[in-house]
């Protein structure tokens, strides 16, 4: 069996695809239902945002397996199967892996290290795992990405600091006061940029606002939005004297705010700090009024400057993150790997326990006088040759399944001891302690995995 | 028991040295696990240094704060401590690196003096008292309230220069904002000021008692009172006059470096004071 991806983005298809190709959350699950029918697709699971759908499943061949899933997206959506081809891309094995990492933790998003993806993973794994669509593999794979997705955003600066310009003026404003409950805001001038930057503020605590425009009545609609107080243009001297933020946005075409008004408003203040945001394009305030003590003065390019520094900061996370993912493949790999082997050793311990057994019954047999104590020591001595024969060959299949030919050798060692019968067993009984471990029913759908080596299992 | 105290110091001093690295390492490189070792290391200086003073203690059967270098000592023993507190309640970064450095100076001023084995030789027994130790201690413990207000002042300062000329980048978040940092040096001198004058008054008291014909107009009296003085005018402007910002953490900086020159300058013009 292999792991495949299969599915579109920002990145491959424009937005008029990008609409038509995605799924409602109702839609969801049934459509996870109907994809577990399609031949050859033994688990799935189905994300699906405004940026992207994709399929991730487990299937018997990657040819075939993708061709039906690429065929079920295309019948469901009503699209030409070959233009609709044109807009996808399909990963398999260990780019599989590697792909649903990077778009777990945000990598692949288009606001980068962003953490609502991980939320609509983790829905579609809750939805994988009540509607019986993923097994074994996919669940040890999805709580893997959705644990390291966590350790990743905590672990480096991925998703710290703002990426929007208005929230990058919240941000600012935050490393001059802390906390901006009760802090007293004031807009000047109703523009589009100016009420987005004051509705951020509003979001983040400051609920003092009042606003100043050069029409009074545009002033008291704006003001009654945020539950705000409005005032007459010819009080802003005063207003400004009280408030510590001021977001301004008016439409004039030079500066209205100058060094020679703030001068004296600056020196009643006594030194308490005034946060000035400019968003008006041509600009409100005389970048002169930077230079007074105690305002700390921003213009929209300056908010620009911010979101590219914390864009390049979270690059580097980014590219510190794809070292991480490297190791969790291995990981991935590895316990892809024990998964074929276990049920192996499980079946030479088990064939070695019933000739223990066996010949145990028929020295019983034959020599009905022996006291329990001497009963004891033979048993004891018997498990002792029985383990340390054992010993080695169990050493090489371990290490066998870490190989690239592990598929060969371990086939050799099955034969060799002629265990087939019983590594069916255990390969049954393991899925089914896996599977009641983590509250899901399975079906004759998900089958037992070949051990082979990366991610085709 | 000298041989054991002076092994001690010298170990304290070099797990100080590391736990400063250590938090040098997070204050450059932003590495919080190298920040979480090297306060887990100062946490055991500290519990080493307290060690080392009751040795001190039970050794010469005093107090031993009564020379520069054993007051230096105990200063970076508050320091620590109140630095460790300061990172537990106020959680600013780059708080417990910056005034461990300050510490650590000390600390070493202290080990290569190679006078804490000679303690007491300076001061006659006779003219220690309950007051000198209160004074002394009290002292120490209101510059410790400085030292630490005086770094969260110098980060004001920092990150006040970071905002106005827009130098965006790590250090700009990590710091904390403007409002906390002078919030948090304010009341570092708020509550050290009261230390300083009981000190300064059981000091006078001290001096009225135990030295004969001392001299009021001694460098070291008229330092400590301008030391009250520099730091009343704070507290004024900041709590009555209501200001805020730049000039009150300049202020505030300037104060400290009067600390150290009336710590360690004055001492050497003062006709009685030698701790």
């Amino acid at each position: 069996m292999y792991i495949v991806a299969v599915g579109l983005n920002y990145k491959t298809a424009p937005v008029e695809i990008r609409e038509k190709v995605s799924f409602d959350p109702s839609q969801i699950p049934v459509a996870m239902g109907q994809l577990r029918e399609q031949k050859g697709v033994y688990e799935n699971i189905l994300v699906s945002t405004c940026n992207r759908t994709e399929v991730y499943a487990v299937v018997d061949l990657p040819d075939t397996g993708i061709y039906y899933i690429i065929k079920f997206l295309a019948g469901w959506f009503d699209l030409d199967i070959e233009e609709f081809k044109k807009c996808l891309y399909i990963y398999e094995g260990d780019e599989a892996v590697n792909h649903l990492l990077n778009v777990t933790c945000g990598l692949n998003s288009m606001v980068l290290g962003e953490t609502q993806i991980l939320g609509q993973v983790r829905t579609s794994f809750m939805h994988g795992q009540e509607y019986r669509t993923i097994g074994v593999i996919f669940n040890r794979l999805l709580k893997q990405a959705i644990t390291f997705a966590k350790k990743a955003h905590t672990e480096t600066a991925i998703n710290t600091n703002a990426v929007s310009i208005s929230y990058a003026a919240v941000e600012l404003a935050k490393k001059v006061f802390g906390a901006l409950i009760n802090k007293e805001v004031l807009v000047f001038g109703t523009g589009e940029m100016g009420q987005l930057a004051v509705e951020n503020l509003y979001g983040s605590g400051a609920d003092h606002i009042t606003v100043i425009n050069r029409t009074f009545e545009k002033a008291k609609i704006l003001a009654e939005k945020f539950n705000g107080k409005a005032r007459k243009i010819e009080e802003l001297s005063i207003v400004m004297a009280q408030s510590d933020i001021l977001i301004s946005s008016t439409g004039a075409k030079d500066y209205v705010i100058t060094k020679e008004i703030m001068e004296p408003i600056v020196k009643k203040r006594k030194g308490r700090p005034l946060f000035m945001v400019d968003i008006a394009v041509p600009r409100d305030i005389d970048p002169r009024v930077a230079e007074l003590d105690g305002v700390f003065l921003y213009d929209i390019d300056d908010l620009q400057d911010i979101v590219q520094a914390n864009l390049t900061e979270r690059e580097q996370a980014a590219e510190q993150i794809k070292i991480m993912i490297k190791d969790e493949i291995v990981n991935f790999n590895q316990w892809i790997s024990m998964l074929g082997v276990v049920p192996i050793i499980g079946a030479l311990k088990e064939k070695a326990q019933n000739i223990h057994d066996e010949t145990l019954k028929s020295m019983e047999r034959k020599l009905p006088n022996l006291s329990d104590r001497e009963w004891k020591v033979i048993n004891k001595h018997m498990k002792s040759i029985v383990n340390q024969m054992l010993k080695d060959p169990i050493l090489f299949a371990k290490d066998a399944s870490d190989k690239t030919s592990s598929k060969h050798s371990l086939n050799a060692f099955v034969k060799i001891f002629n265990i087939e019968d019983l590594v069916e067993e255990q390969k049954v009984a393991k899925l089914r302690e896996e599977v009641k471990f983590d509250s899901i029913e399975d079906d004759d759908r998900t089958a037992v995995p070949a051990v082979q080596k990366g991610v085709t299992v | 028991m000298e041989t054991i105290i002076a092994r001690l110091v010298e170990f304290t001093s070099l797990a100080y040295c590391i736990a400063v690295i250590l938090l040098g390492m997070d204050f450059i490189q932003n590495k919080p696990k190298q920040k979480k070792y090297g306060l887990w290391i100062l946490t055991g200086v500290l519990v080493l240094q307290t060690v080392a003073l009751i040795l001190q203690f039970v050794n010469s059967g005093r107090v031993t704060i009564f020379n520069v270098y054993e007051g230096l000592y105990f200063f970076s023993w508050v320091i620590i401590g109140f630095s460790i507190m300061a990172n537990k309640f106020m959680k600013i970064d780059f708080q417990l690196f910056l005034t461990n450095v300050i510490g650590f100076i000390m600390m070493i001023i202290y080990s290569f003096s190679n006078t804490h084995h000679l303690i007491g030789n300076e001061l006659h027994e006779q003219m220690i008292s309950h007051l000198l130790v209160a004074h002394v201690i009290l002292a120490i413990l209101s510059y410790g309230a400085f030292a630490l207000s005086f770094v969260l002042s110098a980060m004001y300062l920092y990150q006040y220069k970071n905002l106005k000329q827009k130098k965006w980048g790590q250090n700009l978040f990590r710091i904390g904002d403007l409002d906390k940092l002078e919030k948090s040096s304010g009341n570092l001198v708020v509550v050290g000021l009261p230390f300083l004058f009981v000190a300064l008054v059981f000091g006078l008291q001290w001096a009225y008692v135990k030295v004969p014909d001392v001299i009021w107009y001694d460098v070291k009296i008229i330092g400590s009172i301008l030391l009250f003085i520099v730091y009343g005018i704070y507290v004024y402007l900041r709590n009555v006059r209501n200001f805020h910002g730049k000039n009150l953490a300049v202020w505030n900086v300037v104060g400290f470096i009067f600390v150290l020159l009336n710590f360690f300058v004055l001492n050497s013009f003062s006709s009685f004071h030698i701790w």
